[in-house]
């Protein structure tokens, strides 16, 4: 029963050509990770938040809460400067 | 403002600094790419035994990483130059304030108006209220209407100071003698913090910035109180 013949030549060259794909799937992966886990998140929840914000609502709720001081909550003008 | 373990930048208060953000990202995302890549290839070269005697040249390979790198450069330069040209441009404020850096002080202008302007120092902390920031808050805040076209005018009375706040993507510096111009526009209301960022002397951590933004009616209210 014969062996079959093992790889006597070009072994740097096969094994380059496994890693440059292993290379380019792990640099493909680790992308695609900060691509999607990261940035798209991110880009899509400030969308949302300026969609979905009502600012006059915000700065009454803002006012109201007493965090202005040129503004008092129930609009009354602050005063101080 | 800040806040413990932060990483990354504050929450983006006008355009400029979402776009600024997004070209964060995006030279983040190239340089994961490279640095992976570059990681990857370091561990191969590291747990190789072979060897190739007969290796000269390679014009394929060496063709590759002079194009590649350069396409990478070109797509991570084309974003850039598109935000820092948007960054200087200024269509139709209809505020203008001027901002003077003072040792250890903001004063602020708005010459649009009579008799408007004040100097803002930072409160002490024995003075704060509850829930207030320590080095943060200020005596007089500088109060601007939300979504308005607001041209800034920086500049310094004594040394060299930065007008700084960055949740809004702002940083000028104050030169005596000369006055830098930028425009701010902000999203939505709120308090927004800043520092001073140019060494100006023993108390230069103790000048900070704070931006009040409401709304136009309560913004004119508030300018009225300068001529009663």
């Amino acid at each position: 029963m014969a062996l079959a013949k093992p790889q006597l030549r070009g072994l740097l060259k096969s094994r380059l050509k496994t890693h440059f794909v292993l290379g380019l799937l792990f640099c493909s992966t680790t992308t695609g990770s900060f691509y999607f886990g990261v940035r798209k998140p991110r880009e899509r929840k400030y969308k949302e938040f300026y969609r979905n914000l009502d600012t006059q609502k915000e700065f009454v709720r803002l006012r109201d809460a007493g965090v202005f001081h040129s503004v008092r909550p129930g609009g009354k003008v602050g005063s101080g400067w | 403002m800040a806040h413990w373990g932060q990483l990354m930048f504050q929450d983006a208060a006008s355009p400029i600094m979402i776009q600024l953000v997004a070209l964060h990202d995006h030279a983040l995302t190239i340089m994961i790419m490279v640095v992976s890549l570059v990681l990857y290839m370091l561990y191969s070269i590291l747990t190789n035994k072979f060897t190739c005697r007969t290796l000269l040249e390679a014009q394929e390979i060496e063709t590759i990483w002079t194009v590649l790198p350069a396409t990478i450069l070109v797509v991570l330069a084309l974003p850039s130059l598109r935000l820092l040209y948007l960054m200087d441009e200024i269509s139709q404020p209809t505020l203008t304030v001027k901002t003077i850096g003072h040792q250890w002080y903001w004063s602020y202008e708005y010459s649009d108006f009579l008799n408007l302007e004040f100097d803002s120092y930072m409160l002490p902390t024995e003075e704060l209220q509850d829930g207030e920031f320590r080095l943060l808050e200020v005596d007089h805040r500088m109060v601007i209407p939300m979504q308005t076209e607001v041209r800034l005018l920086v500049t310094a009375a004594d040394v060299i100071h930065s007008w700084c706040v960055p949740s809004l993507g702002i940083k000028l510096d104050g030169i005596p003698g000369r006055l830098n111009q930028t425009t701010l526009s902000i999203n939505r209301p709120g308090i927004f913090y800043g520092q001073c960022s140019e060494m100006c002397g023993a108390n230069h951590s103790f000048m900070p910035i704070a931006l009040e933004v409401i709304d136009h009616p309560s913004f004119t209210q508030w300018v009225m109180t300068f001529s009663e």
